[in-house]
């Protein structure tokens, strides 16, 4: 591998702006990287070459002239395939999609474009985000392994080098999710932090745009560049952008940090994930952090809030799709929608007002510890096998580790509060997992300076997937 | 001096603070007034002498000791059944809430008390202010007839002088309804404007509450002691409460006021209604305001976007009740309440994003006029007998209650205030109202428009007689 794809985009830029490298030279190392692994673990549904060579020529020359100093000029990144791109297709996974080319770039795009960084091309997601089907990217750390969803490729590129940084989405867990099993860095940003105009949606009201990278100061480079209002996304937020980098390395001390036993450490978690959860745990303790037992009982009600809404929501999306073109569908993600169409509206009504009284409760909770953030595995293990997803492996339980994924992450998308998955280590059989540190809203900086903290001191990014040619799964 | 009940919240409290006369004096001419109309209109449910006497009594020594509340310290009022009256039955029209005595009051009655506000008692709702039974309520000016809904109780009270003022509360048109066929103002504030806390809600994104009065500037002066922020109500905004008062002499020259003759003056609007409100806008025009011809096509589209949201929110609200005392429902009431539920989520998902898709184009053609408000009918007809109000009015198909929603139902859905003032009476004597649109929180115009159009005219100032209906009701 070329030394400059393992580069982070903080480090890249330094050297961008020593004139040491170009941009020219970082997305000739990246193609590069994309060609040797994408036969390997399908993390692109397009590479935009001309576009990407096009760009960093662009950016080069705007460094000769002086200008474009900043972090993510000349930086290749990668967008989920519901971003629209006026130059390439966007086909959201799906076949009622195929070939379509959006008329506009999509307002994160824009606004990453304005910041200076090339775009590299579009990672594949599950089929319109729903997370059903099986796209065909693979983990690059276990054969036939689960990448993650929905924001597959975005989460593997950022793994295997094929990317310095990707943009995901996250409706009920879907950049964290990749995050937590590829071993990058992801967050959701408090909802409307990030404009979704141009996106491609599941739910208004559930979905995220955020970035993933390899390190925790990456991500807060680019929510940088990413974040701000926008009057043409109603849920967006009318507020100030800080520097989400500026108290970072501050440390933890003073800080205070919840642990919801019952809810996130369960005996369903594994055990690999919960011994280094609480080393980390440990870690912060000693660091100066005040670790605080709570309980919030109505997380357990984050799933069937979620739901009706969530369901109807992405179901009234795609009514006339499912009326015009509905043998383009997956099955799986056919039957969802057609499920969709079944629940009443009391029902949505109800989820609605369930979700209010969460969001209040999860402000008491925040509240009455003082919280500044909540620390939680990710996901309750590592990655599965593709096979493996929909089975019971919580000596009956009934919960697939699919949705065990979903239990762990939507009560995020059901309040609206940031969470910012790193790496927290590896199992024994040597698969990553992640974890996530929930916020008040608008709190990213915190959850930064919580997430590198712990980085620093838990090198767990700085370890590459070995890619071997001779296990790849068929495409 | 005309009768004490016949004044204007106003006149009443320049009354009161000059002494000419006692709050205890003011309230025993309403309840005068009241006990001689009631038999013939019905308007209240639950009357509260006693705590109204006592009220009056200590508006009076506190305004002895120069300790005034503001313009509704004495004034008795009324409250639409719907609202919580701690220790005082609330029943909302329903056998299902039979008997039912909140522990606290609404933020709306409480503003009312700490304004020093009598509250005479509670007026008749339709049942859940669904609009669905026909209450015992009559129209003053023709007691066989529909005195309006929901907050039928209201409108009739302040028409007959029965209140100086009264509560009501507006989902699809239900302050301006009665406003509009029993002669008086009714006032459906911004969404947010009013707190809806402990008050019995349909829908928690068309719900509002607002005053009924019989002068503008008493509308003003009500709104200005129940507006503003409340964090029990989450649809509650942040604004500040002006003096609704303050400009309200001014006159109208630079107000530009749209008018959508489509949608406001189709061939369905009765042709007498329809020759006073032009009258209406000529005398606007005069006072120096300028109309302009507008369309906005999507507005004809409020009633399909607003239908599936107020089912499926009125249908969540009652669902336990449905399902523990679906028999003490009104027929009627029970046969929408359960219809609702059969509302599918991608529908009410669908309106919502209607819903938004219409905010942006009305806000777009305010904009792209620059208008002040938009005009027209506040409904297409005068009362008519409570045996017609299923009877299609208009050829169409449309019964009278769709045909004002028609005219209504665009405030609700848009969020936008909407005031009606008396603008006149048909030829049988019944009265007609004239509707005011304005932008969010910007009541102050609405006001402005008909305090301007209420100095020119005297048609607030008539007063019904009412007459026990013929065939009684009970």
């Amino acid at each position: 591998m070329s030394e400059l794809a393992g580069l982070s985009i903080k480090e890249a830029g330094s050297r961008l702006n020593r004139k040491e490298i170009s941009s020219a030279e970082l997305v000739e190392a990246e193609l590069e990287r994309i060609d040797l692994t994408e036969p390997l673990v399908h993390a692109y549904a397009h590479v935009m070459r001309g576009a990407a060579r096009r760009q960093a020529r662009e950016a080069d020359a705007e460094r000769a002239r002086g200008s474009g100093q900043g972090p993510l000029h000349g930086i290749p990144i990668a967008y989920k395939d519901l971003v629209y791109t006026a130059d390439a297709p966007t086909e959201a996974g799906s076949r009622v999609l195929e070939g379509w080319v959006p008329e506009y770039d999509a307002e994160v795009l824009g606004r990453l474009r304005h910041a200076g960084a090339v775009t590299l091309g579009k990672t594949h997601t599950h089929e319109f985000a729903y997370g059903v089907n099986i796209p065909p990217t693979r983990n690059p750390w276990l054969v036939d392994g689960y990448p993650g969803g929905s924001s597959a490729g975005s989460g593997v590129a950022v793994a295997v080098r094929s990317a310095y940084g990707a943009i995901g989405t996250d409706g009920g867990g879907s950049i964290r999710c990749p995050a937590s099993v590829n071993g990058v860095v992801g967050l959701k940003p408090t909802t409307g932090r990030v404009s979704r105009r141009g996106v491609i949606p599941m739910s208004s009201t559930f979905d995220n745009v955020g970035p993933l990278t390899r390190t925790v100061e990456d991500c807060a480079l680019m929510l940088r560049a990413m974040a701000g209002y926008d009057a043409a996304d109603p849920m967006s937020l009318d507020e100030s952008v800080p520097d989400f980098t500026a108290g970072m390395t501050e440390g933890v001390t003073g800080l205070r940090l919840g642990v919801d036993r019952d809810f996130f450490f369960s005996k369903r978690v594994h055990p690999d994930v919960l011994r280094e959860l609480q080393q980390a745990l440990d870690f912060f303790e000693a660091a100066g952090a005040e670790v605080v037992e709570v309980r919030i009982p109505e997380l357990e009600l984050a799933v069937p809030a979620a739901m009706p809404a969530l369901v109807a929501d992405t179901t009234a999306y795609h009514r006339k799709w499912l009326r015009e073109r509905a043998d383009r569908y997956e099955p799986s993600t056919r039957v969802m929608i057609e499920l969709g169409e079944l629940i009443p509206a009391t029902h949505y009504v109800i989820a609605q007002r369930a979700r209010r009284m969460l969001r209040v409760r999860f402000r008491e909770a925040f509240d009455s510890s003082q919280l500044d953030a909540l620390v939680a595995p990710t996901l309750p293990g590592p990655t599965v096998g593709v096979n493996e997803l929909n089975l019971d492996l919580t000596d009956g339980t009934g919960e697939s580790p699919g949705s065990s994924y979903f239990r762990n992450c939507v009560a995020a998308n059901v309040v609206g509060v940031p969470v910012l998955s790193v790496p927290a280590g590896f199992t024994q059989d040597g698969l990553p997992f992640g974890m996530a540190l929930w916020g008040r809203p608008l709190q990213e900086a915190v959850l930064f300076r919580i997430g590198h903290a712990y980085e620093a001191s838990h090198p767990w990014h700085q370890r590459e997937p070995q890619l071997d040619a001779k296990k790849a799964a068929p495409r | 001096m005309s009768e004490l009940w016949s004044l204007s919240v106003r006149e009443a409290g320049d009354g009161l603070v000059q002494r000419k006369f006692s709050a205890a004096e003011l309230l025993d001419a309403t309840l005068d007034r009241l006990h001689q109309t009631e038999p013939a209109v019905h308007a209240y449910v639950t009357l509260m002498e006693d705590t109204a006497r006592a009220e009056a009594r200590r508006a009076d020594s506190e305004i002895a000791g120069r300790k005034w509340r503001g313009p509704l310290h004495g004034i008795p009022v009324g409250v639409k059944d719907l609202c919580y009256t701690a220790g005082v039955k609330t029943e909302a029209g329903s056998r299902v809430l039979e008997g039912f005595i909140p522990e606290y009051d609404a933020t709306v009655v409480t503003k009312l008390k700490e304004g020093g506000a009598v509250i005479v008692g509670k007026t008749v709702t339709h049942e859940f202010a669904y609009g669905q039974d026909v209450p015992a309520t009559r129209n003053p000016w023709s007691t066989d007839s529909y005195p309006g809904g929901s907050s039928a109780g209201s409108g009739v009270s302040v028409a007959v002088g029965s209140a100086f003022g009264a509560i009501g509360t507006d989902t699809g048109g239900s302050i301006r309804v009665p406003a509009s066929v029993d002669g008086v103002v009714g006032l459906k504030p911004t969404h947010g404007r009013v707190s809806r806390h402990g008050v019995i809600p349909m829908s928690p994104t068309l719900d509002n509450v607002g005053p009924l009065t019989r002068t503008a500037e008493d509308c003003a002066l009500m709104l200005g002691v129940i507006a503003g922020h409340d964090p029990l109500d989450t649809g509650s905004a942040r604004e500040p409460v002006p003096d609704f008062t303050a400009g309200i002499g001014e006159r109208l020259g630079g107000l530009r006021l749209g008018l959508d003759r489509v949608h406001f003056f189709s061939r369905r609007v009765n042709p007498e209604v329809s020759a006073l409100c032009e009258a209406v806008m000529k005398e606007l025009r005069a006072l120096g305001a300028e109309i302009v011809e507008i369309r906005i096509n999507e507005l004809d589209y409020a009633g399909a976007i607003g239908m599936p949201i107020l089912l499926s929110d009125a249908s969540e609200w009652h669902r336990n009740y449905l399902r523990t005392r679906g028999d003490r429902y009104v027929p009627a009431t029970r046969i929408m309440l359960e219809l609702g539920e059969f509302v599918l989520g991608a529908q009410y998902v669908t309106a919502q994003r209607a819903r938004a898709a219409l905010r942006e184009r009305v806000r777009n053609a305010f904009n792209a006029h620059r208008l002040d408000g938009m005009i027209g009918p506040t409904l297409p007809t005068t009362t008519m007998p409570v045996d017609q109000l299923s009877v299609d009015l208009t050829g169409e198909g449309d019964t009278a209650l769709a045909a004002f929603l028609h005219h209504t139902f665009m405030g609700n859905l848009l969020g936008i205030p909407a005031i009606s003032f008396p603008c006149g009476f048909n030829s049988v004597g019944l009265p007609a109202g004239f509707q005011v649109y304005g932008r969010p929180f910007d009541e102050a115009m609405l006001f402005r428009v008909a305090h301007a159009y209420q100095q020119v005219t005297d048609w607030h100032t008539r007063r019904p007689q009412p007459q026990a209906a013929r065939s009684p009701v009970s």
